[in-house]
């Protein structure tokens, strides 16, 4: 008896009891799923985070921020004595570190605001940044006009670096450059004066809320950091600063070396405030610990209801062993040796496990692929869980088949024969 | 001289029913069957007959005893052998069909041919022409649910011919049809033993059907009391 004569007599088996196969097959299909889309969802994350991260051109950057000392007296407020990141030195950091650090990034913010069109206002976030600010990060790509000059720095020009986005909106014939742009943040109307145009990105995150939301909260645009200063009256310090360093330097070797600078040159006196810094890289290995975490705690759920799922289809394998004790009865007795049997039934057990983890998958890659679209952010199915899940429904379906199929096996044929 | 088929001496049969009682059903058989004979074994219920049927068809084992099938000696058999010679040597028939539900008439004679290992295709030819020697030509596809008794019966015939073993080994094959098809099913029998030359062992309650035989054997708390051949058949010789 060959196995496709068993394949042939289990799907017979199963046709005869379809809703029963079928509820057996449930808890297969939904431990499947869940682990097809729980994969699925893992790529989709990791791809969204592997692009933002690629598009900030962030690998090589490191976060520099002040923290509490610790122990220190404080009333949750940093005091006026209290030393800050600066313009002075964070020109200074970057020749004291010259050869490692490419490029050192203030950023400051103004706020949000809206910005008058023909017919709409547009919502935008007005931010402040350093000198080179676009050519210098990677993320930022310049599509029309300048970057900021050292002068717009010095002098706290008032110009501005808008999306194409924002430029099409605002003046569709395309002669943005050099127009003045009014941007009323806070009650302020502020005049600033086109320089650039970058293009327009989204990441898959903002895309996703953009979806939630149905259109696009706020565009980005850029001014000089010391405009912001400017404008709010806020003094040249910061509580944070981007640094880049070079390609192929050691990031957490660098990161050390800048808090121990910082911390040694200029804020050995302060009395409650310290720096400290995240690489990206670290940021990075984090963020993928904790998905990976999380993966591996709902894999582990899912698992639970595959055996559960299992457990099931060896239940409905006893009913049927028992039901069709006759038969086996009179199988044996035709010549059916104790293999051909178990056999049968194992087939039977393995496929119910296997259609139910072929439905599983489809629905599994199906709904994670719902939500790719939903995030814009596809990704391909993933073939090794694929071939994972069949594999493992196949193991489910001799695992949980073997004790009933073993247990038809050894009837005795007079016994068989003779149940009523 | 033709060839023995069963060849059966001091067969004891014993149930332990939890030590120490031992319960013995048969005190010692002795049976020879020879080729292309058509033999009747009779008795009460309670007589023994159905637990020497289980050894004559190699479903069990004789706790005492030789038996040889065919030249096969059962004793020394393994569970493995012991389904190969119920497939290869036996053709059961049973009082109550034991067709497999939901299975076409031409599937459940193909049975035991499947676990011979015969090819499709050559199965299907040999069933389609067991199907014609028991007249079910027309019925091939039917599932059992769908036949008559005497159908049935005449199905499970075909079925027990499937691997043209050395013996039919009938139970009450009429027991549960009415006198008229249990008459076509007896016809049916001594059909195949007159014109395929098979060898039959009936196992009955009814005297006169166990008359239509060859030889009667008679068993009565587990022991062959009576063996008588009968007129009809001394005639023919």
């Amino acid at each position: 008896m060959n196995i496709g004569e068993n394949i042939a007599l289990a799907f017979a088996s199963l046709k005869a009891n379809k809703m029963r196969a079928f509820l057996t097959m449930l808890g297969i299909i939904i431990g499947i799923s869940s682990v097809i889309m729980i994969t699925t969802l893992g790529d989709i994350l990791k791809a969204s985070v592997n692009t933002t991260v690629a598009d900030m051109g962030t690998t090589n950057a490191l976060s520099m921020f002040l923290q509490w000392k610790e122990g220190a007296d404080t009333d949750g407020y940093i005091s006026e004595n209290d030393v800050f990141f600066t313009t002075e030195n964070v020109e200074e950091l970057k020749s004291y570190f010259s050869g490692r650090v490419r490029y050192t990034l203030i950023q400051n913010y103004l706020g949000t605001g809206t910005v008058k069109g023909k017919n709409k206002e547009y919502n935008v976030a007005v931010s402040g940044m350093s000198l080179d600010a676009v050519s210098s990060q990677s993320t930022l790509t310049l599509l029309e006009g300048r970057d900021f000059r050292e002068e717009d720095m010095k002098n706290s020009r008032n110009v501005i670096i808008i999306t194409d986005k924002l430029a099409d909106y605002l003046y569709p014939d395309g002669d943005a450059l050099g127009k003045t742009m009014e941007v009323k943040v806070n009650e302020e109307t502020y005049p600033f004066v086109i320089i650039g145009i970058i293009e327009y990105k989204v990441s898959a995150m903002s895309s996703a809320m953009i979806s939630a939301v149905g259109e696009d909260i706020q565009t980005q645009t850029l001014i000089p950091y010391t405009t912001v200063n400017k404008l709010t009256g806020a003094p040249d310090s910061y509580s944070n600063i981007i640094v880049y360093s070079e390609e192929g330097i050691d990031q957490t070797e660098l990161l050390d070396d800048i808090i121990k600078h910082y911390n040694t040159t200029y804020f050995r006196t302060n009395e409650s405030v310290e720096v400290t810094g995240l690489a990206a890289e670290q940021a990075i290995d984090m963020l993928n610990s904790i998905m990976g975490t999380v993966e591996l705690v709902i894999t582990i759920i899912a698992g639970i209801s595959l055996m559960v799922g299992g457990i099931g289809v060896m239940n409905i394998m006893l009913v049927s062993v028992t039901e069709r004790t006759r038969e086996i009865g009179v199988r044996k007795a035709l010549g059916a040796p104790n293999g051909a049997i178990r056999m049968q039934f194992i087939v039977e057990s393995v496929i119910i496990c296997l259609i139910g983890g072929i439905i599983g998958i489809i629905f599994g890659v199906v709904t994670g692929n719902i939500i790719g679209i939903i995030v814009d952010q596809l990704v391909p199915p993933s073939i090794s869980s694929i071939i994972i899940a069949v594999t493992f429904s196949m193991a489910i379906g001799v695992f949980f088949g073997y004790y009933p199929a073993n247990k038809a096996a050894k009837l005795d044929p007079i016994e068989a024969l003779r149940y009523e | 001289m033709k060839k023995t088929i069963i060849d059966m001496h001091g067969i004891v049969k014993s149930f332990y029913i939890g030590t120490p009682n031992e319960l013995e059903i048969l005190h010692g058989i002795d049976i020879t069957v020879k080729e292309g004979e058509f033999v009747s074994i009779v008795g009460q219920s309670g007589s023994g007959k159905s637990t020497l049927m289980n050894i004559i068809g190699a479903l069990d084992r004789a706790t005492k005893g030789s038996y040889v099938l065919d030249g096969v000696p059962i004793g020394m058999c393994d569970d493995k052998r012991l389904s190969e010679i119920r497939n290869k040597k036996i053709g059961f028939v049973f009082q109550n069909f034991n067709l497999i539900s939901r299975t076409s008439a031409l599937k459940n004679v193909e049975l035991p041919m499947l676990y011979s290992g015969v090819s499709k295709a050559e199965r299907t030819k040999r069933a389609l022409e067991l199907l014609d020697i028991v007249e079910m030509s027309d019925r091939t596809t039917h599932m059992p649910n769908e036949l008559s008794g005497g159908q049935k019966q005449r199905i499970a015939i075909a079925r027990a011919m499937a691997n043209d073993p050395s013996i039919i080994l009938a139970d009450e094959p009429t027991g549960a049809l009415d006198s008229s098809t249990g008459r076509l099913v007896m016809d049916l029998f001594h059909k195949l033993h007159k014109e395929k030359g098979k060898t039959i062992v009936l196992i009955t309650h009814n005297p006169e059907l166990a008359a239509e035989t060859d030889r009667i054997l008679t068993m009565k708390d587990g022991r062959i009391v009576n063996e008588e051949v009968t007129a009809k058949e001394v005639d023919a010789e």
